[in-house]
């Protein structure tokens, strides 16, 4: 609150005549002439959505944004009437990370009527011109774990496959990617596949009927997320089994720590902190009226046993110093182009 | 109704039962019952419980196929097995459990299924209650068409179910035990209610096991024994003796045993209790071996009087002592502490848990005697409750017989006899013999008499006169949540007894008064 | 008179044997359906009938054992606990935010798993017997309650990074059985003996079957019925800690739906909803019929949901030809 007083204090000397003229209309009192307001709804309160609300807190205090804050508690109908709660409040932007693709279009119509723009963030909004939209790459993230088990088989296999809700668009995306990987290595044959629901819980009952029906078969689990994957892993640690590589997608705290202990050969780092902070930081630009693409891809780094110290580091050990530096980090990358990068070795801008 | 052509002259029966047999699972309920119902008469349908009464009605009304046999309704055959076929020739049924909605008023109950519309096909309720207020009015109710059905006393929801029978055209009335539920002054009412239908040609049937109604009400008596027809006649034609006889087998007079002369100790004292708000406190002492009997109406305030002295219901006011001892107000477990017993009047609403065997049930009461550290004893308890049962005479496959699987006598033979594994000194009865048949009568009658004789302190509430006659060494007549009066041995055995209590019942104490002087002297 | 009492005694002893071997009938029903599922399932599948299959349904079956018991005893007075589901999330959120914060002490979240399910019981034991607030209102407002403690304890995120000795709990194994199976065995024989052979057994049975003769039979039945709700918290507690302990992690959306499994176990046992029938063993059976139908399907390799169709049949037929057979014995 402090810091705000102050950009206040030394920003409405020099600006404040136009932007007052225009009218900002933002909902905060406090703000001053160039802060800008941004009102974010998230579809719950998960682990991804802390991290990034994190993010997003840094960057907004380094770049004088106020941010409004909403979890939809996973109902889109509650998600709709937050969108429309920012639109009669005059928001300067609003960022949507949906509940589900296909809604909230009349909310977003609008918020254009009024000039806010509105920015999709981790899911996309289909059928609905949005303003810009930070979206991870499922497809290349489900191709990328397919490969680092494929490596790690030597071409050559069985393996099952831990699916999120079917028909989400992360479960169809990643599986896409997956299943174009596979179809270049006919060495590898599919056993089974089926949803866990992202659960570890139900990941683990799962996996032990499987390994029930398949025995040693089975010569590698690629898991849609890393919960499920530590689900697998505890199955096969259950049925004494060892060797048998795991592959993840997301990179949460207890998937980082199982590569690095081995247990699981990989995963892919889909860092909240850095893709919610970039569809802020994309969401300002716009509202300052600057030029920003419209579409920015996450892709998500590869995190082997090679860079996991990094990618821990980041995420989990030093996350404060991390954060401090996020603001910077963030506006680099989006003038560089690879707004994923976050320094980890393998990773360029 | 129905267009079915038929003819209501006094020489075509309305019902006929022709060679009625009936079994379930191969043993025999009824066997080759011959009866014939005529137009405008009352017929009482006599039996011990279990006599094949209740089957019957349920054949004559379509319920029940029966094994062999037919039945005929106004010389039509009646398709076995339909309801529908069966209301639609016009029979109808008021089963014991009545089948009225006690959500809905009244005369929605009546017109449920039939409703009255509107042009505009919505419900006319005008209409429907007026002319619900008309019905009732031809059977002297004056009740609001309006009332919700539940907040009627039983007797009148009865009487409305006969209506809503006969209103939708019934011709043949069955009434299954229709005095069980309702007090003695409804009783009088049920009896116009049915002469006003057989004026009108109707033709009822109705089952009982209590002389006073069949004299009432019947104008001849069918009586059932074990499945057979035992008795047919004409009421001018057969004295009460003959009928009981019939229904039990052998005479009357076996019916209650000797009673045992009282001792001189007072084990039960009950001092200025206050059962409800208003009413006078109620003192009365009973003696080791001694049965003081509890009469008067329903509502008097007898239950409440027996349930104030065990603790399910406190006292406003009053102490109960039994030998001695204080008991704590308000909770059973101090009285079944101080061997105080209860055999309550709803037998499945508040004497047994149905669900559970006969063993469970009776270990139930005396559970601390059976357990050890909160484990049960099996030997133990099986040995005591077995013995108990079988002083009882129960009738059962065992002690793991579940309740429900048990006929109304042997239910309370297990309710009472539960209480015989340990010392009782104080036995609470409430309407003892409430559903239970003939037969079952005399032998709970002999053990009430026999626990008595050992000691016990017994007070019985009963609306069975006989009950209050013959088996109470002295009764107290209640009205109003008070005592009324009180008779000696003496004023029991006098002839006009029945009339004393019933005035000091319904409160017309002036004579009352004039009468006892007169029997004291 | 002695002779012929023990005589009598005798008899009824030996009655009471053979309606044992009736009770045993009564159940039989089940026990064929079970036998059936079975056999088709070992029939189609040569992994199926395994001892390391044995022991995947069990592990399985272990979390949901413990609160379809607490279940049992719930229903038995006439009751419900839709509050089970909750409570584990919360109990095991409870019990990895302890573990997470407190040291690396297994007591810890132990102690914060029994307490979480503790409390929870006993709310809904008191709401339930002193102010005689319906059970199903009263466990469906524990369950919004227990859902929303769980997100608070959590900050709306699952709990992740837990030392490795979280996992005690459920990754122990005596005599190659994990720790959950066994708690399993004795939760299932002890609550047997509780029901069949104790005077609080008897109790139960005779609140659910009739609350006010029970009374009047000198049963203090707002107690019992405290007892249940406690028990059945606990047990909640016990499975939440088992759950989170398996996959080392606090997920505040574990147990989601659970008790609706725990319900159909108790019902295909032959549970009456209106209380006072029931067996433990029948809970047993009715269990072990589910958990197999889950794995079973998944060895068949049947879509995750097309199983719930298939389990949704196959809870319902089970009831229905328990039914009719019940109908048949009269």
């Amino acid at each position: 609150m402090k810091h705000t007083l102050t950009t206040i204090a030394s920003a409405s000397v020099a600006v404040g005549m136009a932007f007052s003229l225009t009218g900002c209309g933002a909902g905060d009192p406090n703000a001053g002439a160039n802060t800008v307001t941004v009102g974010v709804t998230v579809y719950d309160m998960s682990s991804f959505i802390t991290q990034g609300r994190e993010g997003m807190e840094a960057y907004a205090s380094a770049n004088d944004i106020a941010l409004q804050w909403n979890s939809a508690g996973g109902d889109v109908s509650t998600q709709a009437n937050q969108v429309d709660q920012y639109v009669s409040a005059g928001v300067d932007a609003i960022i949507i990370v949906p509940v589900q693709a296909d809604a909230l279009g009349p909310q977003v119509e609008a918020a254009r009527a009024q000039d806010i723009p509105v920015v999709a963030v981790n899911t996309s909004l289909s059928g609905v011109e949005v303003a810009a939209s930070v979206q991870p790459d499922d497809v290349g993230a489900g191709a990328q774990e397919a490969t680092q088990m494929v490596d790690a088989l030597g071409g050559e296999g069985n393996v099952v496959i831990l699916e999120g809700p079917l028909g989400s668009s992360p479960q169809l995306d990643r599986r896409e990617g997956i299943d174009s990987v596979l179809a270049e290595n006919p060495g590898i044959e599919v056993l089974a596949h089926d949803t866990a629901n992202w659960s570890r819980d139900e990941a683990v009952n799962r996996t032990r009927n499987w390994i029930s029906a398949f025995g040693d078969d089975i010569d590698g689990v690629i898991s849609q997320n890393d919960d499920m994957a530590l689900g697998a892993i505890q199955a096969l640690r259950e049925a004494g089994i060892e060797d048998v590589p795991v592959v993840g997608i997301d990179g949460i705290e207890d998937g980082l720590r199982a590569v690095e202990s081995g247990e699981l050969i990989g995963t892919s780092l889909q860092h909240g902190t850095v893709e919610l902070a970039t569809g802020l930081a994309v969401a300002a630009r716009i509202a300052r009226g600057e030029d920003v693409d419209t579409e920015y891809v996450y892709t998500m780094p590869a995190v082997t046993a090679e860079n996991v110290e990094d990618a821990m580091t980041n995420v989990v050990s030093d996350r404060e110093a991390f954060l401090e530096e996020l603001p910077a980090l963030i506006d680099e990358n989006l003038d560089a182009g690879n707004i994923a990068y976050e320094g980890l070795p393998g990773q360029t801008r | 109704m129905s267009d079915t052509v038929v003819d209501d002259s006094p020489e075509i029966p309305m019902l006929r039962c022709r060679g009625v047999e009936m079994a379930f699972g191969g043993v025999p309920v009824l066997k080759g019952i011959d009866l014939q119902l005529r137009p405008g008469s009352v017929t009482a349908l006599a039996g011990e419980n279990g006599a094949g009464k209740s089957t019957l009605m349920k054949i004559a009304s379509g319920q029940y196929r029966p094994t062999a046999g037919d039945v005929e309704v106004r010389g039509q055959s009646l398709p076995s097995g339909s309801i529908r076929a069966a209301a639609d020739l016009g029979v109808a049924i008021v089963p014991q459990e009545l089948a009225s909605i006690p959500e809905l008023t009244v005369y929605e109950n009546l017109f449920v299924g039939r409703e009255l519309r509107t042009p505009l096909r919505t419900l006319d309720r005008r209409a429907m209650i007026a002319e619900t207020r008309t019905n009732l009015a031809g059977f002297g109710l004056d009740v609001d068409p309006r009332t919700v059905m539940g907040s009627l006393p039983v007797g009148v929801r009865q009487i409305i179910e006969i209506i809503k029978a006969t209103s939708r055209g019934a011709r043949v009335l069955l009434l299954d035990e229709p005095t069980s539920a309702i007090a003695e002054r409804e009783v009088a009412r049920l009896a116009e209610v049915v002469r006003s239908l057989r004026d009108q040609g109707v033709a009822v049937l109705f089952t009982t096991h209590k002389m006073e109604e069949i004299r009432a009400m019947a104008d001849r008596v069918v009586v059932l024994r074990d499945g057979g027809l035992v008795a047919d006649a004409d009421l001018t034609t057969i004295t009460d003796d003959e009928i009981v006889t019939a229904m039990i087998g052998r005479e009357l007079e076996d019916l209650f045993p000797e009673l045992p002369a009282p001792g001189d100790e007072v084990v039960l004292q009950v001092t200025d209790v206050v059962v409800s708000p208003g009413a006078a406190p109620i003192s009365f002492s009973v003696r080791r071996g001694e049965i003081l009997g509890l009469a008067g109406l329903v509502g008097a305030g007898r239950t409440e009087l027996l349930e104030c002295i065990y603790g399910i219901r406190r006292p406003l006011a009053g102490t109960v002592t039994v030998a001695g001892s204080l008991l704590r107000p308000g909770d059973p477990r101090s009285a079944i502490g101080r061997n105080v017993a209860i055999v309550p009047e709803d037998r499945k609403g508040a004497g047994a848990v149905l669900s559970m065997s006969v063993l469970d049930n009776a270990t139930l009461p005396r559970i601390a005697a059976f357990s050890r550290y909160g484990l049960l004893a099996e030997r133990r308890r099986t040995d005591a409750i077995g013995t108990a049962m079988s002083s009882m005479n129960l009738k059962s496959d065992g002690l793991g017989q579940h309740m429900e699987n048990l006929s109304g006598g042997n239910q309370q033979k297990v309710v009472l006899g539960r209480w015989l594994t340990g010392t009782v000194d104080a036995l609470l009865l409430d309407e003892p013999t409430r559903g239970v048949d003939v037969g079952a009568r005399t032998e709970i009658y002999r053990i009430i008499a026999e626990l008595a004789g050992q000691g016990m302190a017994v007070v019985m509430a009963s609306s069975d006169m006989p009950e209050i006659l013959s088996l109470s060494h002295r009764a107290l007549v209640l009205r109003d949540h008070t005592v009324a009066g009180s008779l000696t041995r003496a004023e029991l055995a006098s002839a006009d007894v029945q009339d004393v209590i019933f005035r000091l019942a319904s409160g017309q104490e002036a004579h009352t008064r004039l009468i006892l002087e007169e029997n004291a002297s | 008179m002695t002779t012929s009492s023990a005589d009598v005694a005798t008899t009824h002893a030996a009655r009471d044997w053979a309606g044992t071997a009736g009770n045993f009938l009564v159940r039989h029903i089940m026990i064929v359906v079970m036998v059936a599922i079975i056999a088709f399932f070992a029939y189609r599948s040569a992994r199926f009938a395994t001892p390391d299959n044995l022991m995947t349904i069990l592990v399985a079956a272990a979390p949901f054992a413990l609160i379809a018991l607490g279940q049992t005893l719930v229903i038995l007075t006439g009751g419900i606990d839709l509050s089970v589901g909750s409570v584990i999330a919360a109990s095991a959120m409870a019990a990895a935010w302890s573990a997470k914060n407190l040291g690396d002490n297994p007591l810890y979240p132990l102690g914060a798993a029994v307490l979480a399910g503790l409390v929870a019981g006993a709310l809904n034991g008191l709401v339930v017997s002193r102010l005689n607030v319906p059970p199903f209102i009263a466990t469906l407002g524990m369950l919004t309650l227990a859902s929303g403690v769980a997100y608070v304890i959590g900050n709306g995120a699952p709990i992740n990074g837990l030392p490795s000795s979280y996992g005690v709990f459920a990754n122990t194994s005596v005599g190659g059985i994990t720790v959950p199976v066994i708690l399993m065995i004795v939760a299932i024989v002890a609550f047997a003996f509780i029901m069949r052979r104790t005077a609080y057994g008897l109790r139960v049975y005779a609140l659910g079957g009739n609350r006010f003769a029970a009374e009047i039979a000198g049963v203090r039945s707002k107690g019992i019925l405290f007892s249940v709700y406690v028990i059945s918290g606990l047990l909640a507690g016990l499975s939440g800690l088992m759950l989170s302990s398996r996959v080392i992690t606090g997920a505040p959306n574990l147990g989601q739906g659970y008790e609706l499994d725990a319900i159909a176990a108790v019902v295909i046992g032959g549970a009456s909803l209106m209380g006072g029938r029931g067996t433990v063993w029948g809970t047993a059976i009715g269990l072990l019929l589910i958990q197999t139908i889950n794995n079973g399907l998944d060895l068949l390799l049947v879509p995750a949901y097309w199983q719930n169709v298939i389990k949704g049949v196959i809870i319902v037929a089970a009831v229905a030809v328990d039914v009719w057979a019940a109908k048949r014995r009269k």
